[in-house]
Formats: structure tokens, sequence, C-alpha cells
């Protein structure tokens, strides 16, 4: 079964993320910046593993997740990317619409939308 | 800056105006006109040593106008000059005690200046704040102009509204017109 | 927020207002006073970065904890402000320790001791273990107000009692004015953008 990557540098946002979306049954990991989720991506590609989608905060150390939307839509054009952030500026919306993004969800997230969003983007 | 004699109260008046402060141990009156600028005015009970300031931001204070250091080049530091001004004549921070006035919006200025005189005095409550002084009396806001005395020996200020619109607005256009200009 | 200079040392001073945050890679002092709200000072041992940010929760977290609570939603919302600025200086929050001072009781005051002591003291617990930042000091409780200056450079921060002003204090006033703000908004969630 495909799984779905939730990428944020807060523990304690991706704890809260995977409470929120667990009752999809998706298998969800975990990473903590941009790098680390494209290093998970590969290994489980390795492994024969499809991803579902991405969820990914932007400030980050290491590396950004505008940085790495760039990045992994070099490999894979067709799953869908969602970002999760405080940033709520036009310009920076923009940038990642134009990186190829799924969508942009400001924080503080409702649980409830964070599913209806999450329920459209992995059908 | 000017000395004015006036009989009216037996004693050398010194004028001040907006941007400019004044300490003195001497046996003589500080005074100045208030629209919406704020004056701090510092007594030293211990030293018999008085200070007051006059001045103005030029509008809200915006992130922009911090990192552009606009915010520091008006009003902020103005405080700070004026205490260290009473620390230099031999105050110490301790005894030092505060008083605030002006901050006052008249109606046909109300609009454009909104907040203006608010943030005005919301620095200066805030900057002695920090400082840990008392502050013994604030009278700020309001439709008035205010004309501020302040007598060097005795700490005491007197303070005198004016609700005239006509000549409250003379010195609100002339200090919104001069301060405003550089935003 | 207001950018003044700090009258011993010379280097810019910023003052910040309740509810405002901010962080520095350069050399400054960051300051204010808090009563009843949480000042969160969090500094990069290694990289020297620092900052200053405003914490309250509007309310109870419930028994199922931070994860799934939306009262707690908004206090991490605060903290992660503060921690984007961080970021994007370059800080890593591998490296951050915590500094936290405020929390009062007033007796005058219309915050409730409870409200205070038991749930603002929760949430900072919980979230400070969550995110697995270590708090080196927390100075918190008491009836009076603190004043903070905080080194970013090199994370030392310096703390004064204040004595004065007790019953015109306007950071005790603007303080109110950001905890109504806070729960005025409290179950405002961020937007969501689908594009395509
Ligand atoms: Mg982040």
């Amino acid at each position: 079964m495909s799984y779905i990557l939730v990428v944020d540098d807060s523990p304690t946002i991706r704890t809260s993320v995977e409470f929120t979306i667990k009752e999809f049954g998706f298998p969800i990991k975990q990473a903590e910046n941009g790098a680390e989720a494209l290093d998970t991506i590969n290994e489980f590609k390795g492994k024969g593993e499809d991803l579902a989608l991405v969820v990914i905060d932007v400030n980050m150390p290491v590396m950004d997740g505008i940085s790495f939307l760039k990045e992994f839509k070099k490999t894979d054009r067709f799953t869908p990317v969602l970002i999760l952030t405080t940033e709520s500026e036009g310009a920076k919306i923009k940038e990642g619409k134009d990186a190829g993004a799924a969508g942009w969800m400001i924080k503080p997230f409702k649980p409830e939308n964070l599913k209806d969003v999450v329920m459209k983007l992995i059908q | 800056m000017y000395l004015k004699e006036t009989r009216r109260y037996g004693k050398p008046v010194k004028i001040i105006h907006a941007g400019e402060f004044y300490t003195s141990g001497n046996d003589e009156l500080i005074q100045t006109l208030l629209g919406s600028c704020v004056a701090v005015c510092l007594y030293d009970p211990v030293r018999r040593i008085s200070g007051m300031n006059h001045f103005m931001l030029p509008g809200r204070i915006s992130r922009v106008d911090i990192f552009n250091d606009r915010s520091a080049r008006y009003g902020i530091t103005a405080i700070n000059t004026l205490i260290e001004a009473m620390l230099g004549m031999g105050s110490e921070k301790k005894s030092i005690v505060a008083k605030v006035f002006g901050g006052g919006s008249v109606i046909e200025y109300r609009q454009r200046a909104k907040s203006i005189p608010e943030d005005n005095v919301r620095v200066a409550r805030v900057m002695l704040e920090m400082a840990d002084i008392q502050m013994l009396e604030i009278d700020t806001g309001g439709a008035y102009s205010r004309k501020i005395v302040m007598d060097v020996l005795s700490g005491e200020v007197y303070c005198k509204k004016s609700a005239s619109e006509k000549i409250a607005a003379r010195v609100f256009s002339r200090q919104l017109g001069r301060d405003i200009v550089e935003v | 927020m207001i950018k003044t200079k700090d009258m011993k040392t010379g280097r810019d001073l910023f003052i910040l207002y309740p509810g405002d945050y901010y962080a520095s890679a350069i050399q400054c002092f960051i300051g204010s006073v808090t009563g009843s709200c949480v000042i969160v000072c969090l500094y990069d041992t290694i990289r020297r970065i620092g900052g200053m940010g405003f914490l309250i929760v509007p309310g109870a977290i419930g028994t199922e904890g931070i994860y799934r609570d939306q009262i707690a939603a908004q206090g991490i919302n605060q903290m992660e402000l503060l921690l984007g600025e961080l970021v994007k200086l370059g800080a890593d929050r591998k490296n951050l320790t915590a500094k936290i001072f405020g929390a009062a009781t007033f007796r005058e005051s219309r915050l409730s001791r409870e409200f205070i002591s038991t749930s603002q003291l929760r949430f900072i617990d919980q979230y400070f273990k969550s995110e697995k930042i270590p708090v080196y000091v927390d100075d918190l409780g008491g009836d009076y107000r603190r004043k903070i200056y905080f080194s970013p450079t090199d994370g030392k921060v310096y703390r004064k009692v204040l004595s004065n002003n007790d019953e015109s204090s306007e950071f005790i006033k603007m303080e109110l004015e950001f905890i109504n703000r806070i729960f005025r908004n409290k179950d405002t969630f961020g937007d969501v953008i689908l594009f395509e």
C-alpha cells in the first residue's frame, strides 16, 4: 500500500498531522527536513513502495519545503505535494504554486480541513 | 530653543519645540506647546533637577520603518536622550520620576493622523516602564492642545488644556505638516 | 515593536510589544516586559542565533494532550512563527535551548490563577518536551512584572523585576489586548488554497 510522507521540523506538528490523517489507513512516514524527505522517498522507492502524498512545511533547516518541491518535481510530476506552513504571503504562495504544489494550507490547521484536503488529493 | 523673560511667572522661561529637550538645575521654568506631540517631564527630587523633551513619531511604526532606522531617528531615542542628560547632570535613575503630557487629537485631523497620537503616548509609556521610572501623572489624549510649564526646582508641572478647535487646529497643522512630510 | 538604542552599550534594542516576535543573528538586544504571558527566548548554541516571542494559550488543554487540541494549536502556532524566523536565519532546532519567563498572577487581574498556572504551565511542559528543546531557565509565577533583556548572539538573558508603575503598566494593558485577540481567534484557522 502506498504511504503518506509528513515533513516538518517540528515533532509536535508531525505528530499532530499524523494523528489527524491516520484514519485514512495509509501508512505514514515522517521526515524532519526536505533533504531527509528526498532520502526517505528514494529509500522506499528502492523497496517498491509507492508514495501517495507529501505534506510538507516550508521553514525547515537543511532544506526548506520549496527547495524540496523543486527537486522532487524533477523526478516525480504526479504525486501531489501539499504545503502546510505559517507562511501566508502571496509571493511565497505563488512560488509554491509555480514549483508544482497541489495546495497551500496555512497554520494553524483545522483538522477537518486537513482531512478534506488530504482526501481530495489522494483520490 | 530660546530664552524668554516673562513677568507673569517671575522667572526665566526656556521654551522648547518639537525635537528638542532641555535639562536644568536652575530656578527657572521650561515650557512647550503640544498638539499630538508628547512631552516627557523628568524630575529628580534629590538633586532638584528637571528635564523636558518634546517629540513626535512620524506615523505608525511599520516593520519597514524599523529596519530603515526611520523610527529611531524620531521620537524613540528622545526619551533615552533625556534620561541620559539627567544622569549626566548627576541624577540617579532610581530617584527620577516622570510626567507625560500631550498626544491630543483634533477632529479634522483625526482621520489622517488616526493612531499617531496614541502611538506617541504608548512609546513614552513603554520606554519609561522599561527604564522602571515611576509615572506620577499622565495627562494625554482628547481633543486638546496643551501648554506645559515645568518649574525646575520643584518639579511641578502646570498643564493648561485648550479645547479651542481653532487654536488646536493651528498647532496640529503646524506639527503634522512638519513631522509627517518625511515619511 | 519599536527600535531604539540600549543606553549602556549603544547596541540596537528591539522592544517587543506583547504578541510580537523577533530573531537576530547579529549583536543587539531584544527586550520586553511580561506579566501573565510567557516570554520565550530561544537560542541556537552552535550557530549563535536567538529570538524572542510571546506565548499564551486561550484555555485549558484537553486530556488527550497537545497533539489533538485546538487550544494547544494556537500556542504551537505562536511558537512556529518564532521558530520560522530562527530557521530563516539559519538556526537548527537541534541546537536550540529555551529560557522562559512570566506566567505571573495578579490579585486584581481578570485572568484566573487556574488559567495561568495550570493551563499555561501544562502547555509549556508538554510542548517543550515534545519539541525536545531543553528549557535551561524557567522563571515563572509570582505577582510581578518581569523586564527581560535578551542578547540573541550569546543567549544571555538579563531579568529585572519591575517595581514602579504597577497600576499604570502599559505592557499589562497591551498584554490583555493580546490575550483578548488570541481568545477571539481561538476558533480561527489558516486558509486552504488548492491549485489547478
Ligand atoms: Mg517549520
